[in-house]
């Protein structure tokens, strides 16, 4: 419940400064990974007695966890100014886990 | 170079934000299918061909099954593949609902859902032929998220595409068929470029960056979901819209 308070409030958090500084040329974005291959997942899967790829399987429909890199592009590219019309928003990377 | 030999239909591919689409994804080294209800999709194709790249135009209204399925088998005649579609092809129109008439109702109803429809599933009858997975990204809009008071029937429209993206994105995850919606704040485009500049400066004062933005900004966003980069990245939708949806 912790971790889910603590995320929904950057989520808003994040808007409400993007609105401060969208005319000063300060873009603010938030990402929200899905299970990704980290130490969280592996203290997840240990917790719940099942194996990585079980717990990508379940959680995502892609059927695995993401990596690492592929959440760091996304941090990329909204750090850089491909994504310059880009402020407020809120991106999931979850192997389409919400979309259902 | 992102797109090298990377097969690409781009629909309203001859302007606005579909034609700096095309621009750019030719640039990254992709074979570019330029579909467009306008012959100007001609041009453009002709244009970069000269600056060597490789492009064809299809005249194309996304709203016909028949020429929706023709777009795709002329693609696959041409390039042997298909990898990417961008199906962005859409209209404008304004009318509050107990004015609205059926026809306008129906028209943009055909064209900004049914052809987003249409568009995703040839191309997915085709790259699961293929087996070699793929890249859809659908235009959505700012009204995917929130309404304005005149414009039902888009609003209608671009809402159905972000859930059409998000159920088809989940019925193929497993193929690696990768289904995402972009949704823009207003740009700068011949859709709303005839307007008023008091008009103007009412849209532009919706977007808290204080701007509207631009057709390229756009597809940057388009070619970042296209990729490889967004490998894990599905159902989802981006917003381009400077801060509108934020508020």
């Amino acid at each position: 419940m912790l971790y889910g308070a603590s995320k929904g409030a950057v989520r808003t958090m994040t808007k409400d400064i993007a609105m401060e500084f969208a005319t000063q040329g300060v873009r603010v974005n938030s990402i929200h990974p899905g299970y990704i291959n980290t130490a969280m997942v592996d203290y997840a899967a240990a917790t719940t007695k099942r194996d990585k790829a079980e717990l990508g399987e379940a959680v995502s429909p892609m059927g695995r966890v993401g990596t690492v890199d592929e959440v760091s592009n996304l941090v990329l590219f909204l750090a850089s100014d491909e994504s310059s019309y880009i402020t407020g928003a809120e991106m999931v990377i979850n192997g389409g886990a919400m979309a259902r | 170079m992102r797109f090298q030999d990377k097969v690409a239909i781009i629909t309203g591919g001859a302007s606005g934000i579909g034609e700096a689409t095309v621009r750019q994804f030719a640039a990254e080294g992709a074979k570019v299918v330029i579909a467009d209800f306008s012959d100007r999709g001609a041009a453009v194709s002709e244009e970069l061909n000269k600056q060597g790249h490789d492009t064809f135009f299809v005249k194309t209204n996304v709203a016909e099954e028949a020429g929706v399925k023709a777009m795709v088998a002329a693609t696959v005649k041409k390039y042997g593949q298909l990898d990417i579609l961008f199906a962005n092809a859409g209209i404008g129109g304004q009318g509050v609902t107990h004015e609205l008439a059926v026809k306008d109702w129906q028209r943009m109803i055909d064209i900004n859902l049914t052809g987003v429809f249409l568009c995703n599933k040839y191309v997915i009858d085709q790259m699961l032929k293929q087996g070699t997975g793929g890249a859809i990204v659908n235009c959505g809009s700012i009204h995917s998220h929130v309404a304005r008071n005149t414009i039902p029937a888009y609003s209608a429209a671009k809402g159905g595409v972000k859930l059409l993206t998000q159920s088809t994105a989940i019925a193929y995850a497993q193929q690696n068929i990768r289904v995402n919606a972009i949704c823009p704040g207003y740009i700068d485009t011949p859709l709303i470029q005839g307007s008023s500049e008091e008009a103007r400066k009412y849209l532009i004062n919706l977007h808290p960056m204080g701007r509207l933005g631009k057709p390229e900004e756009i597809a940057k966003s388009v070619l970042f979901l296209a990729s490889e980069d967004a490998s894990f990245i599905t159902g989802t939708t981006l917003s381009v819209d400077g801060g509108y949806t934020a508020q």
